[in-house]
């Protein structure tokens, strides 16, 4: 979990003096971003990863949630729109339901940001646990709701289990690499 | 850039965050709505993939290895007896199948037999795996470019996989008979009573609909079976499994979780038409309906077994 004294959330509005510098700050602020997209397209090649389907949702939305909440200028609102309309259009699932609880899932962060910004981890992985979990219920319901069919709702339990199970190693090793930019900047 | 306060910009965001959650709203309706419009931004995205997904083809290689590696070791003596009894048994069957294919040979040219015309086929890589948690699909680099069409169906040298759904100039989707909208006509091999497979998104797809009185026997072959032309009879699947009693469900034989090379057919089944049953009249000159032109009502292929029935 991330040290708050290192939010820095005024750095946005630092104005880059160099061309160096104003390349380090899209990098930084594309990062995560990135990750998201490699990782959708890494996962969605037949690898003999098993879960990879699930894997792929739940390294997806610890993603949103992990950076729109600490660092929120490296997951805009744009990019979860656009991550979550790339996930629809490489998948096979009803088109813009990735899109739609990506965004849902921000909006709660952003309603809530400043609390979970000041708790013990504990709280926070609770909340990622209640996020992870409506999530995979809402496209279960929504997948049930457009194909007119019941689907089992264990993979969507599974989905959630694997997404709360990720979220302590995906934490350290976000936070690792939050605490590694940041020394960079105060450098 | 324009000098904004916090609050500000808090509100700012909040706005756009509404306006992108009523867009995507909009993209759920017209996904609903237009589908071919889907369709085609997905070919779309994934044609300009390819490359892309091409980089982790590379990989994989490497990946499967490592994979196998780790989970066949420990029991390599094991499998290793077990491969040479296996090859043994399929020795003796190779030389029945010779044997048989001989005979059949013979027998055919006895009765003039017009051989079948054998039917094209595409092999292509599966560069993407699109399934999702309620979807079973696969990706192929090969499009309508290559002779694909709708509706082909995609083999591997082991059995039947699925039929293509989708195609763009360079990609195809392909749906998993495992999917939940899978639905193929089947035929028993023993009893060659039909039945339909249903996709279930296990790996195991159920056998339903069979007549009450057949009861399909474990292990018993399920193939192919032709009603409305679209493929041919007689095309492996996979064998009658009981997971649990009275619901028997098929194994295929197909490996459906790890696939890598597919075949894609075209058996140019509707180009078939079937010959005119005797004492059938042509209504030259009805005005509504004109000979040879196909009914576009819905459940044509229904009314259509209605009718033979």
């Amino acid at each position: 979990m991330p040290s708050p004294f290192l939010r820095d959330l005024t750095s946005d509005t630092d104005l880059p003096t160099t061309f160096w510098q104003r390349l380090d700050k899209i990098a930084r602020h594309i990062l995560p971003t990135l990750f998201a997209f490699l990782t959708i397209i890494f996962l969605s090649s037949p690898l003999p990863i098993p879960g990879s389907t699930e894997l792929l949702l739940a390294i997806i939305i610890n993603t949103v949630f992990f950076w729109s909440l600490w660092r929120p200028s490296g997951m805009p609102v744009v990019n979860v729109f656009f991550i979550g309309l790339f996930m629809d259009l490489t998948e096979s699932a009803p088109f813009g339901i990735h899109t739609f609880t990506l965004l849902l899932i921000y909006g709660v962060i952003e309603y809530c940001r400043f609390y979970l910004m000041r708790v013990h981890f504990f709280i926070v992985w609770g909340m990622l646990s209640l996020i992870g979990l409506s999530t995979a219920l809402l496209q279960w319901f929504l997948t049930c709701l457009f194909r007119f069919y019941f689907f089992n709702p264990l993979p969507a339990l599974f989905e959630a289990c694997l997404c709360i199970g990720i979220y302590p190693l995906f934490s350290m090793v976000c936070s690792r690499i939050l605490y590694f930019l940041d020394k960079r900047k105060l450098q | 850039m324009l000098p904004v306060s916090v609050q500000m910009k808090q509100s700012l965001n909040r706005l756009i965050l509404l306006a992108l959650l009523l867009l995507s709203v909009g993209i759920i309706i017209i996904g609903q709505v237009n589908k071919p419009f889907t369709h085609k931004c997905r070919m779309l995205v994934d044609s300009s993939l390819v490359s892309l997904w091409n980089i982790t083809l590379r990989i994989q290689p490497d990946i499967n290895k490592f994979f196998v590696n780790f989970q066949q070791v420990h029991r390599l003596t094991d499998e290793n007896r077990q491969l040479r009894a296996e090859n043994m048994h399929l020795r003796q069957w190779y030389n029945v199948a010779v044997s048989l294919a001989q005979e059949n040979r013979v027998l055919k040219t006895e009765l003039h037999w017009n051989p079948e015309p054998s039917p094209s086929f595409v092999t292509s890589r599966v560069i993407a795996d699109s399934s999702d948690i309620y979807t079973r699909a696969v990706l192929l680099m090969r499009g309508t470019g290559n002779n694909i069409h709708l509706n082909d169906l995609a083999l591997t040298p082991d059995g039947l996989v699925g039929r293509v759904i989708e195609v763009g100039t360079h990609t195809a989707r392909v749906l998993l008979i495992t999917d939940s909208s899978s639905r193929i006509p089947v035929e028993l091999e023993t009893s060659h009573a039909p039945a339909i497979m249903v996709g279930n998104n296990t790996n195991l797809p159920s056998l339903l609909y069979y007549p009450q009185n057949v009861h399909p026997i474990e292990g018993e072959r399920v193939v192919t079976l032709s009603q409305d032309n679209s493929f041919p009879t007689g095309i492996p699947i996979g064998t009658v499994y009981y997971q649990h009693p009275d619901q028997p469900s098929i194994y295929p034989f197909a490996h459906l979780e790890h696939l890598t090379i597919l075949h894609v057919f075209d058996f140019h089944q509707s180009d078939l038409t079937p010959p005119k049953a005797l004492g059938q009249k042509i209504l030259e000159h009805t005005p509504f309906i004109k000979p040879r032109q196909s009914l576009t009502i819905p459940f044509k292929n229904f009314f259509l077994r209605q009718q033979e029935g």
